[in-house]
């Protein structure tokens, strides 16, 4: 019997396998952008605002449905339906939630890259700028949207459970398939192209979130003084508005707008959805060109 | 009386003592030495201590224990003598919003300086910055960032001059200029101090360095003189030859060689004595007919030098 | 690869083989510049670009793939791990997820950082950063690195080992642009040279080429007169500053011709070998030259 030694070369192994294709690499970006976003794989406070703002908007939901199917039957119901609110409702609470999120994380995208010039390393890799910045915004949309539309299912099908009549509830609700995507879809177009611009020229995360913050609130109250006073059209600055008001539009319920500038003045809510849409299309356009610089 | 190799005879700044601590670590711990005209390297590793104690030289921050002075006096206290030292510092002074010209020019008005523009002047010139002298710092290449900060320690004819890095970033040809312009004003009587960890390049400056490990003075003097003063450690010289194993076997019978190794057509030989080896080679392989292609010495660069202190071997 | 001419470069037209390759000059000779356009992050005003035989203008994203960059400055998240941000770099490189915390891994050990792998990059210092840098360059298995001034801010023992382990990337099969204005490092790690003089080419050859001729150069310990006189009695051209000689000779072997010498005169011999020209010394003749 022969005895045998070997040394197996510990040094660098070349990859000779599969490279991903560039879908993946943009997925590595979008996954890479959530985790900054809710604190995920960093120090333990990053992830308080992030987490508290989500529980926020997802626990009312859980405990208005939870505290219905529970005590369903004891006779409370009817008083209970009046406190609950409806779809739409609910959005209009959850869209000042997703505000403030919407201000806290794109500053946590954009920034720390630019400032810290991880772009470098970006520029070096086999991706365009396109699929960062698309990546980017994908991780907001992704994490946004969750926040929204937890909530609403879980008031979908508490509202289901409750009525004793799934199917019949679940087919005589499918319009709530299509609105409550869109909505969510609208009050993300509406709070981040702006603070995607914001966070694109600001170099610090604080002054970012700031300046979107105070740029929102003080819009609104310009926009109601200018157009009580000057012009009725100067209602458009008040970006929550539009908001409200395609919530409204959606949902058909118009108590959601209701006080706002723009109704106020009386303006179509047509007007909210292209003021929206050339917002999107001005952010990307500004986001793209002013990146396009820096890469 | 022999003193050591730290000190000189004629001290432009002596240091005596010298110990700085920030909270726990200890930055600078008794460190002894002087400085006089010329050129003296300033070595060691990152953290070694070396621009705390450039810093302490320049007054710019007060010892923990020991004393310092330069020209005669302290320089955390006398400020006049500030007009008569100049520091080029290692980190980026944010000035990007002026231009070469009058970042130079400020410093002469800052010093006192008589006629500054004319002072500005020779300055750039010196380092040769007169084409670039008009354009914004924040325009410049890290080279010419280094030579406009240069021009700025030179512009009150400074008797003293710190030197952190100061070749960093320079082409191949700024830094031969530099260099002699570090000699010229070497040769005036200047005392002028560099740091830098490019050993190359301190090689071509200084013949004398101080060296410091751990913030304390590990060595001090000529870098032969120290080379020669590891003498457990002996000289390695390789030489390459055709016939390598004749000549390699003559040599190990010669009392002056310590080792011997052959490999391929180069052998490494270990000595005590250089002068012997290099006086007996050429006969030695003349009388066995060995033809020498390479003759080298291999640790006497201030990089071994310095090799041997921080590791010992 | 071959590159054409471009803005802040000119007319610079080259080919330059697989291997270790030098790339020196000044700060704002050009440098950077060639880098970015080889990645295509740059496109030139004219000419074009080819990396392993794919144009790096129109086709960037397959050159990236099998290309590595070492940035100079600054590129690292604070808050991130080492591990973890290597591994990204992975899989922006396009590595599969699964090999990419594995390679990571692997990468930070072979660069010196296997302890300090978990801790944030913000927590590191200078060195460490370099060396991080240079693992993120490498970590997808590339062709081709990049590397721009990889021993800036190094000292002495850091310089050392960062040349090292340049000198190791090619035993593992790619090929190397070492970029850099300190020319002993390149003479120390490089067989060929790219010299960039102002935005011009000024040599594109093997080391080797660059640093021969034909004079020896010998360093003495005693008064070099006698040494002189017998060389040039039979025959030698010789220059001398104060103990160094540069020998030349026209027929013969120098090197007998000089052991003889000295071995009949008795003068003493510190060094003795073929000169080698510098790199310093291409970049001063141009000086005079343009001058």
């Amino acid at each position: 019997m022969s005895s045998e030694g070997a040394i197996f070369d510990l040094d660098y192994r070349r990859y000779e396998g599969e490279r991903t294709g560039r879908a993946k690499v943009r997925w590595a970006i979008v996954r890479d952008g959530v985790r900054k976003v809710l604190g995920l794989r960093r120090k333990a406070r990053r992830k308080v605002l992030p987490w508290g703002l989500i529980i926020l908007a997802v626990l009312p939901a859980i405990a208005i449905v939870g505290f219905q199917v529970f005590t369903q039957g004891l006779g409370a119901d009817e008083l209970l339906e009046d406190l609950i609110p409806g779809h739409a409702d609910y959005f209009g609470f959850t869209y000042q939630l997703t505000f403030l999120f919407i201000a806290l994380a794109t500053p946590e995208l954009l920034i720390p890259d630019r400032v810290s010039n991880v772009l470098t390393v970006y520029a070096s890799r086999p991706l365009t700028l396109l699929d960062y910045l698309l990546a980017r915004v994908g991780s907001l949309l992704m994490v946004v949207l969750a926040f929204t539309l937890i909530p609403q299912i879980v008031l979908y099908l508490g509202g289901a459970v409750l009525s004793g009549d799934l199917v019949g509830h679940l087919t005589g609700n499918l319009d709530l398939l299509w609105k409550i995507p869109t909505g969510s879809l609208a009050v993300f177009a509406t709070q981040a192209g702006v603070a995607f611009i914001i966070s694109a020229y600001a170099r610090r995360r604080g002054i970012a979130a700031g300046i979107y913050i105070g740029f929102t609130i003080i819009s609104g109250g310009v926009a109601f003084g200018l157009a009580e006073t000057v012009n009725r059209w100067f209602a458009i600055i008040d970006l929550q508005a539009h908001a409200s008001v395609l919530i409204a539009e959606i949902f058909g319920q118009e108590n959601i707008a209701e006080g706002t500038a723009l109704t106020e003045q009386g303006i179509s809510s047509w007007v909210s959805i292209i003021a929206v849409v050339a917002i999107a299309a001005a952010a990307s356009v500004l986001l793209y060109r002013r990146y396009r610089k820096l890469m | 009386m022999t003193t050591s190799p730290a000190f000189v005879s004629n001290p432009t700044i002596e240091i005596a003592e010298i110990s700085k601590w920030f909270g726990q670590k200890v930055a600078v711990s008794n460190v002894s030495c002087s400085f006089g005209p010329g050129i003296t390297g300033l070595l060691g590793p990152n953290g070694a201590g070396k621009t705390t104690l450039l810093r302490m030289m320049a007054g710019l921050i007060q010892p923990s224990r020991g004393s310092l002075s330069v020209l005669g006096t302290n320089p955390r206290s006398d400020t006049a003598v500030f007009q008569k030292v100049g520091l080029v510092p290692e980190d980026d002074a944010v000035y990007g919003f002026l231009t070469g010209r009058r970042f130079v020019e400020y410093g002469a008005e800052l010093a006192g300086v008589r006629n500054p523009s004319s002072a500005a002047a020779h300055a750039i010139t010196a380092v040769g910055m007169d084409d670039a002298a008009g354009r914004r710092i924040e325009g410049y290449s890290k080279g010419m960032r280094q030579r406009i900060k240069v021009a700025g320690a030179l512009v009150n004819d400074p008797e003293v001059l710190y030197l952190d890095e100061p070749l960093n970033g320079a082409d191949p040809v700024q830094r031969v200029r530099l260099i002699e312009l570090f000699h010229r004003l070497a040769d005036e009587g200047r005392t002028v101090v560099v740091s830098s960890p490019v050993l190359e390049e301190v090689e071509k400056m200084a013949t004398r360095v101080i060296a410091m490990v751990d913030g304390r003075l590990a060595a001090a003097g000529d870098s032969a003189a120290i080379r020669a003063a590891f003498t457990d450690i002996p000289y390695r010289v390789r030489i390459d030859a055709d016939v390598p194993r004749k000549l390699g076997s003559a040599l190990l019978s010669q009392d002056v060689i310590r080792s011997v190794e052959v490999i391929d057509q180069t052998i490494h030989v270990q000595t005590d004595d250089l002068g012997n080896l290099g006086r007996m080679l050429p006969s030695l392989a003349q009388s066995l007919d060995v033809r020498l292609t390479l003759v080298q010495p291999e640790d006497l660069s201030l990089e071994s030098v310095f090799r041997y202190l921080v590791h010992g071997r | 690869m071959s590159f054409g001419d471009v803005q802040a470069l000119q007319d610079v037209d080259l080919e330059v083989p697989a291997g270790r390759i030098g790339l020196v000059g000044a700060n704002g000779a050009g440098k950077s510049t060639l880098i970015k356009i080889l990645l295509g992050m740059l496109n030139p005003t004219g000419g074009a670009t080819e990396v392993f035989g794919t144009s790096a203008q129109r086709h960037p994203l397959a050159v990236r793939s099998r290309v590595g960059y070492m940035p100079e400055g600054d590129c690292f998240p604070p808050d991130q791990s080492a591990a973890d941000f290597v591994s990204y770099t992975a899989e922006l490189g396009g590595l599969p997820s699964s090999e990419s915390r594995q390679r990571a891994s692997e990468v930070l050990t072979l660069v010196g950082l296997a302890e300090e792998r978990f801790r944030d990059l913000g927590e590191f210092s200078t060195g460490m950063k370099q060396r991080a840098k240079l693992a993120q360059a490498i970590v997808h298995s590339p062709e081709l690195v990049l590397l721009d001034e990889p021993a800036s801010g190094l000292d002495p023992d850091g310089r050392e080992d960062m040349l090292n382990l340049i000198n190791r990337l090619g035993d593992f099969g790619m090929s190397v642009v070492f970029s850099s204005h300190v020319l002993g490092d390149i003479e120390r790690t490089c067989d060929w040279v790219v010299m960039l003089n102002e935005g011009r080419l000024l040599r594109n050859e093997p080391l080797a080429a660059i640093r021969a001729s034909n004079a020896v150069q010998v360093v003495l310990l005693d008064d070099p007169a006698p040494a002189v006189a017998a060389l040039e009695a039979r025959g030698a051209r010789v220059r001398t500053a104060d103990r160094t000689l540069d020998v030349e000779f026209d027929t013969g072997d120098p090197f007998v011709a000089i052991r003889d010498v000295l071995a009949e005169t008795g003068v003493g011999l510190r060094s003795l070998g073929s000169k080698q020209t510098t790199l310093e010394d291409v970049y001063l003749a141009e000086e005079e030259y343009t001058l």
